[in-house]
Formats: structure tokens, sequence, C-alpha cells
């Protein structure tokens, strides 16, 4: 700091000084960025702590285990809903994670074949179809058609299908991160194709083939529109696929667009229930699958 | 990929080696038998040919080198020798290879088998990153699913460190992740993989182009000692290497056409000190390359 306080401003030729207006062009740009991105985090703080304000008064321990009351009387929580969600993420994951897998594999590892490319387009379709739209379909093939009336099943593939893109375009980019050397390695030492996918691709892209599972569940977890359509809701304790079932998502619309104060406060606290789920279940994950070979 | 080496090449230099070998009768020709043979071997990436009609013998148990400057087809055809080099999209291959009496490229020939039976190391060290050590030496046996008790799969995993002198240095961590080790030690264990699988011809591609001096010593040594068991064929940019380890060199240059054809394939000896084709001794003597 001395050195640079003896150093004279005319010791640096003119050519390379930095003139004033450049310092306050710099200035301006710094600190339109910092603006920006105080904005971003303040959004999602403002958001959070509402959300945390107005839910956490409507906390208590019978809110996770009672089933909703009817208007009037106290009390009552949302545990059918809580385990819907959860019966519901289960169905779809199951359904969704290892197609979308499928799709991603068959889309990286077989890509010099003739229907990597059209499986992608389909994946990029369907992933931008609204998720109404989705329902619509769903609820004429599944409600109106095969099961006949409102059920868990309904509501779990219609997540299912909104998750499929989600993960095989997730999962695609994941799989494109694993060194090409490794895959050499593999097939060097006399191991087929299916193997090299099986033992050494997908192991190695573990981390990331779980956070595209946790991306999509996390996604389907918050979604509404579909389920009105086919799910319906519940305010039973219900986990038979055959059965209209209640959801998170379904009770904090039932709760807000209801007239009630006490309905708004439980929906409030239904929506601060949801957004602990979905961190939870992605933290869990997140230190599962950081676990690896020391 | 094959045909784009980024690594820098050393100042070569007139490359002459006498002293450190004791001197043998030369037999005019070696009754040595015959491990692998290509026949106007050509390889094509998509529509560019890349290797062009190379006619190539490696005897069982010598140690051949394959030299040339980047670009010039060697590692393509090293990758050909065990169907490496078709799993590049596009890529494909015409004519012959001979691995004893097996025709690699018959339609009846499972390259999986192929691959079985020739092992290959890479230009940078590949080990498996989310395997510990052992269960890097032990990736071949498992991906293939043999059989083996879990004594069984220890001895085999011990004997094939110590087969890559890397027993001792790694025996008290063989539950961590072959990616701890340092660079040699990992090139060592893709050696030490490669051989678990007991395969008759090893193929290294490059071998020590990422390695420091020592390390690069090291599988040198290596090399040499492991030529007693198993045939094998090393492509290098690195003439020293070349002139060090191997019994017989071939050479290899891109016409003005892209495509790699063989210049000159001989004993190592000769090939350095008495080169048939100026070319050949063009490149050796480093006027180009």
């Amino acid at each position: 700091m001395a050195v640079a306080a003896i150093t004279p401003r005319s010791a640096i030729p003119a050519r390379h000084r930095v003139v004033a207006s450049r310092r306050i062009a710099q200035g301006v740009v710094v600190g339109l960025l910092l603006l920006a991105t105080l904005l971003a985090v303040a959004l999602l703080v403002t958001i959070l702590g509402y959300v945390i304000a107005r839910g956490l008064p409507a906390l208590s321990i019978a809110f996770f285990t009672e089933r909703p009351r009817p208007f009037g009387e106290d009390g009552g929580g949302i545990a059918p809903a809580l385990i819907g969600t959860l019966v519901l993420a289960a169905v779809s994951g199951v359904i969704a994670i290892p197609v979308g897998i499928a799709a991603a594999i068959f889309v990286v590892e077989y890509r010099s074949g003739r229907f990597a490319a059209p499986v992608r387009f389909a994946a990029e379709l369907i992933a931008g179809l609204p998720s109404i739209v989705i329902g619509v379909f769903v609820w004429a093939f599944l409600v109106r058609g095969l099961v006949g009336h409102y059920a868990a099943i309904a509501g779990a593939v219609a997540l299912a299908v909104i998750m499929v893109p989600i993960v095989a375009r997730t999962v695609e980019e994941v799989l494109k991160l694993v060194p090409n050397s490794l895959r050499e390695a593999a097939l060097a030492l006399g191991a087929p194709r299916w193997r090299v996918i099986v033992s050494v691709v997908l192991p190695t892209a573990r981390a990331g083939v779980l956070t595209a599972a946790i991306l999509a569940l996390a996604r389907s977890a918050g979604e509404t529109a579909p389920l009105l359509l086919t799910a319906l809701g519940n305010d039973f304790f219900s986990a038979d696929l055959l059965r209209p079932i209640a959801a998170l998502p379904l009770q904090i619309y039932r709760y807000a667009v209801s007239p009630y104060d006490d309905w708004h406060a439980k929906a409030w606290g239904a929506s601060l229930v949801l957004v602990v789920v979905i961190g939870a279940v992605g933290l869990l994950l997140r230190v599962v699958a950081r676990q690896r070979v020391r | 990929m094959t045909m784009q080496e980024t690594t820098s090449r050393e100042t070569p230099q007139v490359a002459t080696r006498r002293v450190e070998k004791p001197a043998e009768p030369v037999a005019p020709a070696s009754p040595r038998a015959i491990a692998l043979r290509t026949e106007k071997l050509s390889a094509y990436y998509g529509t560019a040919q890349a290797v062009g009609d190379v006619d190539l013998t490696f005897e069982v148990g010598a140690i051949t080198a394959i030299i040339g400057p980047s670009g010039c087809g060697k590692s393509t055809l090293l990758r050909c020798l065990n169907r490496m080099h078709e799993t590049t999209p596009g890529a494909r291959a015409t004519g012959r290879v001979l691995l004893g009496d097996v025709d690699v490229y018959a339609a009846a020939t499972d390259p999986v088998e192929v691959r079985s039976m020739v092992g290959m190391v890479f230009q940078k060290p590949n080990p498996f990153p989310m395997m510990s050590v052992y269960d890097n030496v032990a990736a071949g046996p498992r991906l293939r699913a043999w059989k083996m008790s879990r004594r069984e799969m220890d001895d085999l995993v011990e004997r094939n460190l110590r087969r890559a002198a890397l027993w001792d240095e790694v025996k008290d961590k063989l539950h961590r992740s072959g990616a701890a080790l340092s660079g040699g030690q990992q090139q060592r264990l893709c050696i030490a993989r490669a051989l678990a699988t007991d395969p008759s011809v090893l193929l290294m591609d490059e071998p020590c182009s990422a390695l420091d001096p020592i390390a690069t010593y090291k599988i040198e040594e290596l090399v040499r000692e492991l030529s007693h068991e198993v045939t094998i064929v090393i492509v290098t940019h690195n003439m020293q290497q070349a002139s060090r380890v191997s019994e017989r060199t071939a050479f290899m240059l891109a016409g003005d056409d892209g495509v790699g054809r063989l210049v000159e394939f001989g004993r190592t000896d000769d090939l350095f000190t008495l080169p048939r084709d100026t070319r050949t001794e063009a490149y050796i003597t480093g006027r180009f390359g």
C-alpha cells in the first residue's frame, strides 16, 4: 500500500491510464448488477419470510395428525393431504423416474441411433405442455375412461407425465458430463454396452441423477391444476389408489379460495409445510448423494 | 478425437541407442509367433479416411512401437486392433485384423469378445472415480460377470497390482478412491485393471504423455517387465521412448490426402540408425513433425 501511494499517476503512460469516465461506467454496471442480485434475493426472502410468518401460527400437533374438520368446528389438520402428497409423489416417482432415466440413457448413450433425436424432441414438447392440459388429458383418459372416476392413480399418472421430461432432460445433461474416457475404459475391458451404462456411467452420474429426481419430485409436489381434474381431494384418510386422494396443493387451494379466516390461516400453514417438505427432501437426498468412496 | 493430439511434442533429437542393451546376434527373420496381424487395414471417420492399407505383424512377447507425427493415424490404427475405433459415432474400419486365429472383423466375431482378449491403456489415466483402488482392478472381471469367490478376487487384485508394480504403494489404501492417487500411480492402476482380465495383447495409447519424467520412467520399466507375459503395442509420439522400450517400430505418416499410411516397419535399432526411407530419416532427425 505504501508502495502504491508513492507511485505518481504521471508515472503511468497516458494510453495505459484509466480515465475517469471508465471508472464511473464500471461503478454503474457493478451497482446495477448488485441491485438485480439484491432484488432476486429480497424476493426469495420476502416470500419465504411471509409464508413462515403467516404459516407458523397455524401449526400445531393436531395440524399434522388430524383430518380437516367442517367449517365451524375448531381445530383439525391436514394429515390426509400430507399422506396424499407423499403417496402421489411415491407413485408418480416410481412411474416417471425410471422412464425418464431410460429415455435419457437412450438419447445420450445411443445417440447415433435413428430414434434419439425424435425422443429428445418429444420430451421437449411434453415439457412445454401446460400442466392443466396434461390434467385434462388424464381426466379424459383415466377419470372418464379406464378408471371411471376420480382416483389417486389418475393424479399420480398426471404428475408422472409432468415429471418424465424433467427427469429425462436433467439426466441427459448429467450423463453428458460423464467423461467419455470412462465409457471407453469400460468398453475396452470387454464389458457389454448395457453393463457399461449400469455399472460405470450411472454410478458416476449418481449425484446428478438423484438431483434430477429431486427436481422432478419437487416440481410435481407443487402442481395443483392437474390434480383438480384427477385426484380431486379428500377430507378423509386414504391411501387407496383407486379413490380420490388429498394433496397439499389441493388443500391449500381449497382453503385459500374459501371465505373463512380460519381456513385462510390453515392455507398458510399448509403452504409452509409444503415448502418445508420439498426443501427437506431435497436436502436429504443431497446429503445421500454426496457420500462416495473416500 | 484420436486425430487431434494436443500434447506438445518434445524436441526430437537424433535418436541413437546401442549401449543400453547387450548386443544379441541379429536373426535375419524372427522365429517368434505372431500374436496380431493386420492386412490392408483402413479406418474411416464418416467419409474421411484416417488410416490406409496398413499391413503390420506384432510378435508374441515383443514390444512394438508405433510412432509418427500428430494426425498420422497411429492412435486410430491402435483402436482398430480391439474394435474400439467403431465406438466413435460414424467410425468404421475395413481390411483384416487377425488375433491369433480369430478374425477380429469377421461378421461372427463379437467386439466384446475381442476387447476381452486385448487390453487397452489410454493416454490420460482414467480410473473409475467412484470406485476404490481394489474395485478398479476388480472392474474387468466384474463387468464381465466372472464367477469368483471373495478370496479369488482378493488374490486377483493383489496379483495384478503387483504385476503393475503398484502393490507396495497402495496396499494400505486399497479401499480409497482410485482418483486420489498420483497421475503415475493412476496410470499403473489402469494397467493393473487392464491386466486383470488376462489379455494376450496390451494396447497402450501414449500412456506416458500426461506423466512427468519419473512416472514415465516407471511405466517404461513396467512395460519392459510385462513384455515377458503379454504382447505389447505402444503408440508414442516420443521417439526416445520408442527407442528405449520397443524391439520393433512402425513409422506412420499422413499423406497430403490426410490418410495415415505405414512408411517403415522394422527392428527399432535398424529404423533409428539406418532408416530405409528418407521420410523416416527426416522424422527421426527432427526435420519435421
